[in-house]
């Protein structure tokens, strides 16, 4: 009877699970895996991978290509945690707090942009910071220079920048939303008895919410490590990675050093440096994150 | 009668002002491109070259009349409605059904799968398109329909068992338990117990993933050689270039490419909301 009831119980699990597992393994796990073989051979799209070792990965460790489009990765995360996340908080703080009215209003229009499509965004702002572009033409008829071209843009150290401020536009939303469902966490007496207690709303910021959000800040941190090595699409359009490859980052360098050159096994090895660096990344942040996290509670 | 809670922290001028400052700041920086992007639309190319931020002295559709004739609209909509209801479809049957199979059936391998499955939330299909456009190549399937439809499933299969199974865990056993003694298997107990009372996260797991697949853009471009299977992300960048410096008619085919989103924000804003933060806590 018992041993019965167990295999009906096996059989259910199997035949509930298995389809989204076996999608999964094939889909996303397999290609994965076999990238992992591909990038120790050189293979241009046809024909048999010769085997080469690890010429593709000691070529793309010797590419300035790559430690630039690396530094571009690590400029994106860090304005996501100078810039988004603090900024994410403090917008969720105020809207939590009530310190203004019409809340829903302000709430509804700073996380519209995340939705938006990435092309769409991308081809907005490449009108925008194009060299004959909507600020070069507004500056333009400030000085009466009508031929006025916007090319601070153009150096190595700077074509970052726009992107920069691009996912500042369209992602600080995502934090505020974050943190706001977050915010909600909070026991309303301790902030109730604080007030009794005369604080006033920056000890309530500083000393009641801030401490309760450390844990939220590393998990901000994670989803802002991964979505800077995930999508590269904004970058591809507005400025696919140029002038030259100053605004490159490592998913654009992928792919264009795959498919411009069909040199597949090398790109493979892109790849899978990238998969590798956010699985790392992304499981020591959340060890931390989960230490942290039991200290808080 | 209740107490009310009135009591109030005192505001510092300060705070005030740096709350208002910066609430009125971002609102300004994020509605002003939007609001351009919007009246340049209606206005025509001449005008457009005369003052590139005013506003159209005279409001015009043609824009809209071009980019909808020029840009094959009723087609990419087809294709990127078809993508992502199938894909919306097959996403919450297979995440709830493995979702409550990892949360209510007992199993020693259930940690194995589920942290297998938390993996796939580290990778997207940018991340992965070298190794997907491999594999679609070697299996014959770039170019088509299907080559599309598996990988968006695949991709989204992550976050949906994820939201299912933290979902399903919350449910009550004593409803679960009951149907156990009247002797339903897990099957029925799938179908007549669990899938209704699912019904909220199902509605977040559906718009999230619609979501995703309206937007996508990377797979479609770099598998689709022929327009007849593409979606409206990638006929809008298309259209980039066919006109130069025609802002009003590349910004007229974003309105239109952007038009079902706002209607999925204006309906499905909270579950939309909860997605994003839910999102985050995946860790």
């Amino acid at each position: 009877m018992a041993t019965a009831r167990r295999r009906t119980e096996r059989v259910s699990y199997v035949l509930l699970s298995a389809p989204a597992l076996l999608i999964y393994a094939v889909v996303i796990v397999a290609p994965v895996l076999y990238s992992l073989v591909l990038s120790f051979t050189s293979w241009a799209g046809v024909g048999v991978p010769k085997f080469v070792g690890f010429t593709n990965y000691a070529a793309m460790f010797t590419d300035p290509v790559f430690w630039h489009s690396l530094r571009n990765n690590g400029l994106i995360v860090a304005v996501s945690l100078i810039g988004q996340i603090p900024l994410g908080f403090f917008l969720a703080h105020i809207l939590y707090r009530r310190i203004v009215r019409f809340g829903g209003f302000f709430e509804a229009v700073i996380f519209f942009p995340s939705l938006l499509s990435p092309v769409v965004v991308a081809l907005l702002f490449a009108v925008v910071f194009a060299p004959t572009g909507l600020i070069a033409q507004v500056i333009g008829g400030f000085i009466h220079a009508p031929v006025f071209q916007l090319t601070v843009f153009n150096t190595k150290d700077a074509a970052i920048v726009p992107y920069l401020i691009v996912i500042l536009w369209m992602y600080s939303g995502i934090y505020m939303i974050i943190f706001l469902a977050n915010l909600q966490k909070i026991n309303p007496e301790t902030i109730e008895a604080a007030i009794v207690d005369g604080a006033n709303e920056w000890e309530i910021l500083l000393r009641i919410v801030l401490p309760t959000q450390v844990p939220v800040f590393l998990t901000a941190a994670i989803y802002a490590i991964a979505g800077s090595l995930k999508s590269f699409e904004l970058l591809w359009i507005i400025t696919n990675g140029g002038p030259s490859y100053y605004s490159s980052v490592l998913g654009l360098y992928m792919l264009q050093s795959t498919f411009s050159y069909y040199r597949y096994g090398f790109g493979s090895a892109v790849a899978v440096v990238l998969i590798l660096l956010s699985v790392v990344l992304i499981l020591l942040l959340s060890k931390a994150a989960q230490q942290v996290t039991r200290r808080y509670e | 009668m209740e107490m009310q809670r009135q009591a109030r922290a005192e505001v510092p001028i300060a705070f005030r002002i740096a709350a208002y400052a910066t609430l009125a700041f971002f609102t300004v920086f994020t509605l002003v491109p939007l609001i351009w992007l919007a009246y340049t639309s209606f206005k025509s190319q001449s005008e457009i070259l005369a003052n590139v931020m005013a506003l159209p002295v005279h409001w015009t559709v043609d824009n809209y009349v071009q980019a909808w004739q020029l840009g094959d609209f009723p087609h990419l909509f087809f294709n990127s409605i078809l993508y992502s209801v199938v894909t919306t479809i097959l996403v919450v049957v297979l995440s709830v059904s493995a979702g409550f199979a990892f949360a209510k059936i007992p199993s020693r391998l259930t940690p194995v799968w589920y942290a297998f499955i938390l993996l796939g939330l580290l990778v997207t299909i940018s991340s992965s398109i070298v190794p997907i456009f491999v594999a679609e190549t070697l299996l014959g399937i770039t170019n088509t329909r299907i080559g599309i439809i598996i990988p968006y499933v695949a991709f989204n299969l992550s976050f949906g068992i994820y939201l299912a199974a933290a979902y399903i865990r919350s449910m009550g056993q004593e409803i679960l338990e009951a149907a156990k003694i009247d002797g339903a298997g897990y099957l029925a107990m799938y179908w007549r117990i669990v899938l209704p009372m699912a019904r909220p996260i199902i509605t977040t797991i559906s718009i999230f993933t619609f979501h995703a697949c309206w937007v996508e853009y990377v797979l479609v471009y770099m598998i689709s050689s022929d327009d007849s299977i593409r979606t409206v992300q990638v006929g809008v960048n298309m259209l980039n270039g066919q006109l130069t410096f025609n802002y009003g008619f590349l910004f007229a085919a974003i309105v239109i490419a952007t038009a079902p989103l706002l209607v999925l924000y204006a309906f499905f804003r909270r579950q939309l909301q909860a997605g994003f933060s839910m999102g985050s806590v995946k860790g």
